[in-house]
């Protein structure tokens, strides 16, 4: 995603929850949403973590003022 | 958690639940299930691995006496939707849980599920297969990865685009998927290495081999609902499929459990649920079981990708890794969706690495679908960086497990994808295996090596359901839906046994069926008794809220004066009064009737694991046979909830590790066809291969967990073949970088063939 980031490896936006986050981020780096996004809900291949946890409610899921978002792939196991 | 906890249950050894049904063949695996008027199904497997569908021709089959249904692609609802590439499954991806289920317009694998007969016996079913007429279009397989990447390679779907978060690509392609992580500045980080080593590794598509091969009978009932009985490690998850294929209401399913023959991840999956449905919807309701032989659980189900991995690191003269770099190229089999991702999220995460980038291909090829295998798609990698870290290691001079513990990730490390490791034990578990009198005692004699490897398994937590019945005897009854494949039923009971101050045997644990049991994912990713472990320990807590809320009932006090202490209930307003968890029990029909707690979660952080082994080698130069000296395992659990059963994970994944190693790889001919889908030719370790296994078990609790436990069963498979290729190269001075590590190829690498 560095390609629309303008090289940055981690950026700072507002937001309260995943989705106002991604919303933020598409104003700001026009494209990512539609990296990051399906429809109106988050990439099935991609799981949202926030603070080191899964975020279940997906775009939905809240988050803290200095919270930490990264956007993975979806990670199960055997 | 830093204070040791002392606990009564939680940390015995106690006997399993399973363990006397299982001895003395009591219990029902998924090819014991009988029911009344069954039908016996059989499947018609393509024999060429890639070849167009001209025509199916089953009216010979169904005109056979004792033949009672018969199914193809055209059975499964929505086949002319997706012949037509309308409707939800215009995708490739979307297609393939059909495609996959029986195939429609191509075959892509040789044992490709192409049709289905029911019949009154077996022996009429396997005369109606070959009273089936396909005509195919036969065409070039690929097999290899390599050669599947290339514009010239055959193609296995003409509308597959490669996908990455970049966007889809726009030409047909045989790359279903690109994906890429990346941090810091690689280029700037080797530029600041003194050592560079770099190299590829391949490695075979292999096989779960559990011992039970896949199983389900199906049966409509009055009212147009369908019950599965099937082998599996997640009911929910063949309902769910089945909702999908058959297009039915999740209500309209109950999918029973049976007990397991052994999974290692290959049974996440269904092959022929749906199939047995539709015979059976189509014989009017009558129950069709269907088995597979061992050379259809070879060619027809998952097995694990192949791989092509080059990795490159460096580092600088004091020891420090400055960049890493990995190239991953996983087979999807016939249709994407590799754990090439999976595999990405650890290669080099057991390490603290400034700069680094991963880039992962997904590729189909002519071979069954992969699915998942035990920490899927990590072994390959271990094996590739381990030898990597080994080598540089080796050329600074320094001691493998120093170097390691240089360069360890940490708490706090923060991972090439970004995400941060959290409450890790690595640096406790290299500190264990360098003190341990393995790896000093000295080796003496030629040909002979020892070998360090060291791997990291993120774990997986997710949904998981929990019901404990208080019955009027004292007795609990735990129900859970969580299939038990590794003794869980046990470590389960143990969790539930701590919290009520209750000795096991007073506790009952079962698997419930789909209409038993709120939802639950599969029984995988290291996850149940941590996961399922947090439903039961809240559902206890929740029957102890209960029961103090009868207690002050009988003795007509508030409830927040009650108090439960090992085993015994009493309240501070009369000292007097106490009853035992039994004698409240028996009160329970005249103070409300039964109590039930249950808990349903959702564990959204849990705790990844870490794994060191040694292995001592002895390689005969003569016939290149490798000789298994000595092993230990290490690994930090957390907590051992029952250290006997994770003891046995430690040793069990150990030993599919050394098979890896140095036996197992499915063998094609150019056409595609497997040379080896029997025991007699696919070579999996015996007793007589492997030496005792000790296992050191680390325990660094992890918060999240009532008790501290952490996953343990797929960390144990990633170490071994890259440790014992570390020592194969100590005793013959040569690497070797593709598994499995045969004699032909030891002999090769030594310059002896």
């Amino acid at each position: 995603m560095r390609d629309l980031t303008g090289g940055h490896e981690s950026v700072e936006v507002p937001g309260q929850t995943v989705g106002q986050v991604i919303a933020a981020l598409e104003r700001a780096y026009p494209g990512l949403q539609a990296r990051l996004c399906e429809g109106e809900r988050l990439n099935p291949a991609i799981v949202a973590h926030v603070d080191g946890k899964v975020a279940r409610l997906g775009l939905s899921e809240a988050v803290e003022e200095h919270s930490e978002i990264h956007f993975l792939p979806t990670i199960a196991g055997g | 958690m830093s204070a040791k906890r002392e606990y009564t249950v939680v940390g015995t050894r106690p006997p399993r639940y399973d363990a006397a049904d299982k001895t003395t063949g009591r219990a029902i695996f998924g090819p014991d299930v009988t029911l009344p008027d069954l039908l016996h199904g059989q499947i018609l497997r393509s024999p060429h691995a890639h070849a167009r569908i001209r025509s199916i021709d089953v009216s010979r089959a169904e005109a056979l006496p004792g033949v009672c249904a018969v199914v193809t692609a055209r059975d499964l609802p929505g086949f002319e939707e997706r012949a037509a590439g309308s409707g939800q499954t215009t995708t490739v991806e979307s297609r393939s849980l059909y495609d996959n289920t029986l195939a429609s317009d191509k075959v892509l694998y040789e044992g490709h599920a192409v049709a289905a007969v029911a019949a009154r016996t077996l022996p009429i079913a396997e005369q109606a297969l070959g009273l089936i007429d396909v005509q195919y279009e036969v065409l070039p397989p690929v097999l290899d990865v390599l050669e599947a990447m290339q514009d010239s390679a055959p193609l296995l779907h003409e509308s597959l685009r490669t996908r990455s978060l970049a966007g889809t690509g726009r030409t047909p392609t045989n790359v279903a998927q690109h994906f890429q992580h990346l941090k810091g500045d690689p280029q700037a980080g080797f530029a600041a290495a003194d050592v560079i080593v770099e190299r590829e590794f391949r490695t075979a598509t292999v096989h779960q081999c559990y011992l039970e091969p896949h199983a389900t009978t199906a049966v409509w009932s009055a009212g147009d609902t369908l019950t599965v009985y099937t082998t599996t490690q997640g009911a929910f998850a063949i309902r769910d499929q089945l909702v999908e294929l058959l297009r039915l209401p999740p209500s309209a399913i109950r999918v029973v459990p049976t007990e397991v023959g052994g999974a290692f991840g290959g049974k996440n999956t269904g092959y022929f649920d749906a199939v047995a449905a539709l015979l059976s919807r189509q014989s009017g309701g009558r129950p069709v079981k269907i088995v597979m032989t061992r050379p259809e659980v070879f060619l027809a189900s998952g097995p694990t990708p192949g791989t092509v991995i080059r990795v490159k690191m460096g580092a600088t003269r004091d020891g420090r890794l400055t960049a890493a770099q990995a190239d991953m190229i996983y087979e999807a089999g016939a249709y994407p969706g590799s754990p090439v991702d999976m595999a990405m999220g650890v290669i080099l995460a057991a390490y603290d690495l400034p700069h680094g980038q991963i880039d992962g291909y997904d590729v189909v090829v002519n071979k069954p679908k992969t699915t998942t295998y035990r920490a899927p798609g990590a072994t390959p990698a271990c094996f590739a960086v381990e030898q990597v870290v080994d080598e540089l290691a080796e050329r600074l001079g320094m001691d493998p497990l120093e170097f390691r513990l240089l360069n360890c990730a940490k708490e706090g490390t923060r991972r090439i994808e970004g995400a941060l490791h959290a409450h890790v034990g690595s640096t406790q578990v290299l500190q264990a295996t360098q003190e341990h009198p393995h790896y000093r005692a000295p080796l003496a004699g030629s040909h002979r090596g020892r070998g360090v490897a060291y791997g990291y398994w993120g774990n997986w937590g997710a949904r998981s359901s929990s019901r404990l019945t208080v019955n009027a005897d004292g007795t609990v009854d735990l129900v859970t839906g969580s299939v038990d494949l590794t003794g869980t039923r046990t470590s389960l009971a143990m969790q539930a046994a701590e919290v009520l101050g209750l000795s096991l045997e007073r506790i009952r644990p079962s698997v419930g069926d789909t209409e038993a049991t709120g939802y639950s994912d599969v029984s995988a990713g290291s996850r149940t008794t941590v996961a399922t472990g947090i439903a039961v320990v809240e559902a206890a807590q929740d029957v102890l809220v209960q029961m103090r809320a009868r207690a002050a009932l009988e003795w007509q006090v508030p409830a927040d004066t009650v108090s439960f202490h090992q085993g015994t209930f009493t309240t501070s307003l009369d000292p007097g009064q106490q009853l035992t968890f039994a004698e409240l029990a028996a009160q329970l029909p005249h103070t409300g009737g039964p109590v039930t707690g249950i808990s349903d979660v959702d564990v959204q952080e849990w705790g990844g694991a870490f794994g060191a082994h040694v292995v001592d080698v002895e390689v005969d130069p003569e016939t290149g046979q490798v000789t298994l000296l000595r092993y230990t395992a290490v690994q930090d659990v957390g907590k051992a909830i029952h250290p006997g059963l994770v003891e046995g994970q430690m040793e069990g994944g150990t030993v599919q590790g050394i098979g890896w190693a140095l036996y197992e790889g499915y063998q094609y001919d150019e056409r595609g066809h497997l040379l080896n889908p029997s025991f007699l030719d696919y070579q999996i370790p015996t007793a007589a291969d492997v030496p005792p296994i000790e296992t050191v078990i680390v325990e660094v609790p992890y918060p999240g967990h009532p008790y501290g436990a952490r996953g343990v069963g797929e960390v144990p498979i990633m170490p071994p073949p890259a440790a014992i290729a570390n020592a194969i190269y100590r005793a013959t001075g040569r690497r070797v970088c593709q598994l499995p590590m045969t004699p032909a190829r030891i002999l090769e690498s030594m310059g002896a063939l």
